[in-house]
C-alpha cells in the first residue's frame, strides 16, 4: 500500500508541478511576445532605414545611423536572434545595392563575428544556422571556414553549407561535388537545383567530370544539370551513363536523354532494353514515347508479349508516339483484337487526340 | 501453509500489478523518446522551404486517392479543396464507391466531366469499374472521377491504385481538410534517405469539430466545445505526438492513419495493395508492407511528420464513438492474426520482436486485461478476499499516472504546435484530462470488448459513421 501512496502523490506532485511550469512559461511567453512587438517595430524601421541609405558623396565609408538603444538590445540573445532572422529574410527578397546595405549593416553590428563564433559550436543546428547566416549575407571572404563543413556528416550542415557555397560562388561553388563522400538526397538536389535557378548558366563547368563521379549521387545531380539546362555536347557521355553500374543513375541518364536526344537515341535505348531492370523498361519506353523515332517497330511489337499490363501498355504506347506508321502497326496485331490491348488502344487513340 | 486460494489471488494481484508497471514503463519509455524526435524534426524543419518542392519538377509525383461513398452534401466543395493543394506532380482521384446519392452526377455537372478512354491496369483485384471521367476544362485537369461498383474503403483504394499513373499514393478520406502544405510536408521524408527506402508516411491528424471551415478551408482552429470531441483532441495528441513520434524515432511504427498517409506505389502494389477482408486496413496494409520488406531483407522506413497535417470530424456521441471503436478494436485483432508469424520472430527483427509483441500486449490485450481486472477485484473485494484499501489505491494510482501523462502531453502540443492557444482551452484540455478516465476511457474499454465479441461472432460490418459536419463562418 505504501507503495501505491508513494507512486501515487509522486504522479500527483508531477502533474501539479507540469501545470504550473505550464501556466509559468505561458505567461513568461505573453510577456514575450509582447516585447517581440516592440522589437519588430524597431528593428523593421532599422532596416527600411538601411535598405534605402545613400553613402555620402565623399565616397568614404559611412556607417549606417543605429540608434544606442538598438546597440544595447542586441546584447539581449532573443534580441539578437529575431533581428538576425528579420535581417536574413530581408536579405533574401533584396539584391544589388539594397541587399548591400543590408550585408553592411549586418557587419558593422558584429553580427558576422557572433555567426563565426556559432561555426564552433558543437551543436548541429547552430552550426547550420550559423553557415546559412553566412551565406545568405555573402560572406565571401569565409568560404574556406565553410566549405570544409560542405561534406560533413551531419546531414543538415552539409546542405546548408553546400547551399552557402552556391549563393556566395554560383556554378563555381559546386566544386565541392568533386570531392563530397556522403550520398546527396533527393531533397538535397531539388535544393540546390532550385538555388542553381537564380545564377548565370553560362559559368556551368566541369559537369564531365562529375558525370564519371565514383558517388552515384553526384552522378545523378550532374545528369539533372545537363538535363535542366540542355547541354547537348555532353551527349556521348549521358550515353556512357546508361552502362553505369547502379540502375538509378542509368534510370536518371534515361530520362536525361528524353531532353537531349539524336535521331538514334531511341536505337541506343532499345538496344539496353533486354539487360535492364524492369522499372528502367518502363523508364525506357516512356522515354521512346517522347522521343520517337523508332526504325525498327517489330521489336517493340515483339515486347508486346510482355506478361504485366503495365510494361504492355508502356510498350503499346512508345510504339503508337515512337514511329508514324506505329498505330496502325498496332491495329494490324492480331494482338490488338484481344484483352488488354483492345482496352488500351482507345486510351492509346485519344491520347494522340490531345 | 498458503491455501490455493491466497496462491491464486496473489498471483492474480502481482500479476495484474505487474502488467501495469510494464504497460506505465512504456508509457514513459514512449514520452521520453518521443521529446528528442521531435525537438529533431522542429529543429530541421526550420531550415526548410517546401515551396522548393511545390514548383520543382524534380518532386516526385503524387496521386490524391479519396474514396467517397454517400458523401453527395459535400463532394464538390471537398474536391474543390483537393484541387486546391499547391503541388506540381499530382493527380486527385476521387473513387465513387457505387454511391446511392447523386454524388457522381453533381461531379459531372460541376467540373464538366466526360467517360474518358482509359486503361485500367488491373494489378489488384477489385470490383467492376463502371467508368473513368475527366474534366473537358483544362483547369480541372488534375481530376479523375472513377465510378465503380460498391465494395468498401479498401476495394476503392484499390481502384485508386490501379488508376493511378504516379509514384506515391496520398489516401485520404474525402471530408478531410487538409493543410495547405500537407503534401509538400508529407512527399519530403521520400526524398531524403539514401540507406532506407522511406515506404511509407504519416502525418497527424487533428480534430476538427467546433473549427471554423468555408470552402473547404480552415480558418480558424477551435478547441471541441463538446466533451466528446474535446476528450478524443487530447487523446489525439497523446497518440501522435508522443506515441507515433517514438515508434517513428524506433523505426517501428506498424500504422498509419487511414484518414491521411503517403505510400511508396511500387511496394503497395507489390504488396497486393489494401486488403478487403479487415476492417483496419489501414494498419493491415503497413504491417504487410513491412513483412515485405523485411523478408526480402531491404532496409527501410515508415515515417511520421508531427505538423498537424490533416483534419477531421471526430464522432461527437457515444453511439458512433463506439462503433468507431469497436471497429478499430477488430481492425487491430485482425491485423495482428494475420501477421502472427512475426510475433517474437527475431526474423522479423524489431517489428518482430519490440513492434508486434507491443500492439499484441498492450494495445489488444490492454482492454481485456483492464476489463476482467476490474471486475475480478471488485469480486474479490466484495468477497473479503482483498482489502478495498487495496483496490481503490490501484486504481487511484493508475489514474493518477493517466492524468500525469495526459498532462504531460499538454505541455508537448504547448512547447510545440499549439493550436489552442487562450488559458481557457488549456484550462479545459487538463480538465478534460482529469475526467477522461472517469467517463471517456471507461467506455473506450467496454467498446473494445464490444469489438472483441464481435469478432468472434464474425461480425464485420464497418458500422455507419454519421458525420454531423463542419462548423462554418458566420456572415
Amino acid at each position: 500500500m505504501i507503495f501505491f501512496e508513494v507512486l501515487l502523490s509522486f504522479f500527483f506532485a508531477l502533474a501539479i508541478c507540469l501545470i504550473t511550469f505550464l501556466s509559468f512559461y505561458l505567461f513568461v511567453r505573453k510577456i514575450w511576445r509582447r516585447e517581440y512587438v516592440k522589437w519588430d517595430m524597431m528593428i523593421d524601421l532599422l532596416l527600411r532605414k538601411a535598405i534605402f541609405f545613400h553613402e555620402n558623396k565623399t565616397g568614404q565609408l559611412t556607417l549606417i545611423p543605429v540608434t544606442p538603444r538598438l546597440k544595447d538590445n542586441l546584447k539581449n540573445k532573443r534580441f539578437c536572434k529575431q533581428f538576425v532572422k528579420k535581417i536574413i529574410a530581408a536579405k533574401r527578397n533584396m539584391s544589388g545595392r539594397y541587399g548591400e546595405n543590408l550585408r553592411h549593416l549586418y557587419i558593422q553590428l558584429g553580427l558576422d563575428k557572433k555567426a563565426l563564433r556559432l561555426l564552433e559550436s558543437r551543436k548541429w543546428h547552430v552550426r547550420a544556422y550559423a553557415i546559412q547566416q553566412i551565406g545568405t549575407m555573402g560572406l565571401k571572404e569565409h568560404l574556406t571556414r565553410i566549405y570544409r563543413y560542405t561534406n560533413n556528416k551531419n546531414d543538415l550542415v552539409r546542405i546548408e553549407a553546400q547551399i552557402a557555397v552556391l549563393n556566395l560562388f554560383g556554378f563555381e561553388g559546386l566544386r565541392f561535388l568533386d570531392i563530397i563522400s556522403y550520398q546527396i538526397t533527393e531533397w538535397q538536389q531539388i535544393r540546390l537545383l532550385k538555388e542553381l535557378s537564380t545564377v548565370p548558366q553560362a559559368e556551368l563547368t566541369g559537369i564531365d567530370k562529375w558525370l564519371n563521379s565514383s558517388n552515384p549521387s553526384v552522378v545523378i545531380f550532374a545528369l539533372k544539370l545537363v538535363r535542366n539546362y540542355h547541354r547537348y555536347e555532353l551527349y556521348e557521355h549521358i550515353v556512357s551513363c546508361l552502362d553505369h553500374d547502379d540502375a538509378s543513375v542509368r534510370r536518371q541518364a534515361i530520362s536525361t536523354l528524353t531532353e537531349i536526344y539524336t535521331e538514334n537515341t531511341s536505337e541506343k535505348l532499345l538496344s539496353r532494353f533486354e539487360a535492364e531492370t524492369y522499372k528502367n523498361q518502363i523508364a525506357i519506353m516512356n522515354a521512346i514515347a517522347v522521343i520517337g523515332d523508332v526504325q525498327n517497330v517489330s521489336i517493340l511489337l515483339g515486347y508486346l508479349e510482355a506478361e504485366q499490363h503495365e510494361m504492355k501498355f508502356a510498350v503499346a504506347r512508345a510504339l503508337v508516339n515512337g514511329n508514324a506508321n506505329g498505330l496502325e502497326c498496332l491495329l494490324n496485331d492480331p494482338r490488338s483484337k484481344t484483352y488488354p490491348l483492345n482496352d488500351m488502344i482507345p486510351q492509346l487513340k485519344s491520347e494522340i487526340k490531345w | 501453509m498458503v491455501s490455493w486460494q491466497s496462491f491464486l489471488i496473489d498471483f492474480f494481484t502481482y500479476g495484474l500489478l505487474t502488467y501495469s508497471l510494464l504497460l506505465l514503463s512504456c508509457y514513459i519509455f514512449i514520452a521520453a523518446f518521443s521529446i528528442g524526435e521531435i525537438r529533431n524534426y522542429l529543429r530541421k524543419n526550420s531550415f526548410t522551404d517546401y515551396g522548393v518542392l511545390a514548383g520543382s519538377r524534380q518532386a516526385p509525383s503524387i496521386s490524391i486517392l479519396a474514396p467517397a461513398y454517400n458523401e453527395g452534401a459535400n463532394i464538390i466543395e471537398n474536391v474543390r479543396s483537393l484541387l486546391s493543394i499547391n503541388y506540381t506532380n499530382l493527380e486527385v482521384i476521387i473513387i465513387n464507391d457505387g454511391s446511392k446519392d447523386d454524388s457522381l452526377s453533381k461531379l459531372i455537372e460541376v467540373y464538366d466531366l466526360y467517360k474518358a478512354d482509359f486503361f485500367v491496369n488491373g494489378q489488384i483485384e477489385t470490383k467492376e469499374v463502371r467508368g473513368v471521367y475527366r474534366s473537358r476544362k483544362i483547369v480541372y485537369r488534375k481530376l479523375i472521377v472513377v465510378d465503380k461498383q460498391n465494395g468498401g474503403k479498401a476495394d476503392a483504394l484499390n481502384v485508386g491504385i490501379n488508376v493511378s499513373s504516379n509514384d506515391y499514393i496520398v489516401c485520404i478520406d474525402v471530408d478531410c481538410i487538409l493543410e495547405q502544405d500537407a503534401i509538400l510536408k508529407l512527399a519530403k521524408p521520400f526524398l531524403e534517405n539514401t540507406k532506407k527506402r522511406v515506404i511509407a508516411t504519416g502525418g497527424v491528424i487533428r480534430i476538427a469539430n467546433s473549427c471554423i471551415v468555408e470552402n473547404g478551408r480552415l480558418l480558424k482552429v477551435r478547441l471541441p466545445r463538446q466533451f466528446l470531441p474535446r476528450v478524443q483532441t487530447l487523446e489525439y495528441i497523446r497518440a501522435f505526438l508522443l506515441g507515433r513520434m517514438a515508434w517513428s524515432r524506433l523505426n517501428g511504427l506498424l500504422l498509419i492513419s487511414g484518414a491521411f498517409g503517403a505510400f511508396d506505389k511500387e511496394i503497395v502494389v507489390k504488396c497486393g495493395g489494401y486488403n478487403h477482408k479487415t476492417v483496419g486496413e489501414d494498419m493491415e496494409l503497413v504491417v504487410r508492407m513491412r513483412r515485405y520488406m523485411e523478408e526480402k531483407g531491404i532496409a527501410h522506413k515508415v515515417s511520421f511528420i508531427p505538423d498537424p497535417l490533416c483534419w477531421t470530424e471526430a464522432p461527437s456521441t457515444f453511439k458512433i464513438l463506439g462503433r468507431q471503436r469497436n471497429r478499430w478494436t477488430r481492425g487491430t485483432i485482425e491485423t495482428l492474426q494475420m501477421h502472427k508469424v512475426m510475433f517474437f520472430n527475431p526474423k522479423y527483427r524489431l517489428l518482430g520482436m519490440i513492434s508486434y509483441p507491443y500492439w499484441f500486449f498492450f494495445e489488444f490485450l490492454a482492454p481485456l486485461v483492464e476489463f476482467f481486472g476490474f471486475i475480478a477485484f471488485i469480486v474479490f473485494a466484495g468477497f473479503g478476499l482483498i482489502q478495498w484499501s487495496f483496490f481503490l489505491g490501484l486504481l487511484l494510482f493508475i489514474f493518477s499516472f493517466g492524468f500525469l501523462y495526459s498532462v504531460f502531453a499538454i505541455l508537448m502540443e504547448v512547447l510545440t504546435y499549439n493550436q489552442y492557444k487562450t488559458n481557457r482551452n488549456l484550462l479545459l484540455l487538463i480538465l478534460t484530462a482529469f475526467l477522461e478516465p472517469l467517463i471517456f476511457h471507461p467506455f473506450v474499454v467496454w467498446s473494445a470488448i464490444k469489438g472483441n465479441i464481435d469478432l468472434l461472432r464474425k461480425k464485420n460490418s464497418w458500422g455507419e459513421m454519421t458525420r454531423k459536419g463542419f462548423t462554418k463562418e458566420k456572415v
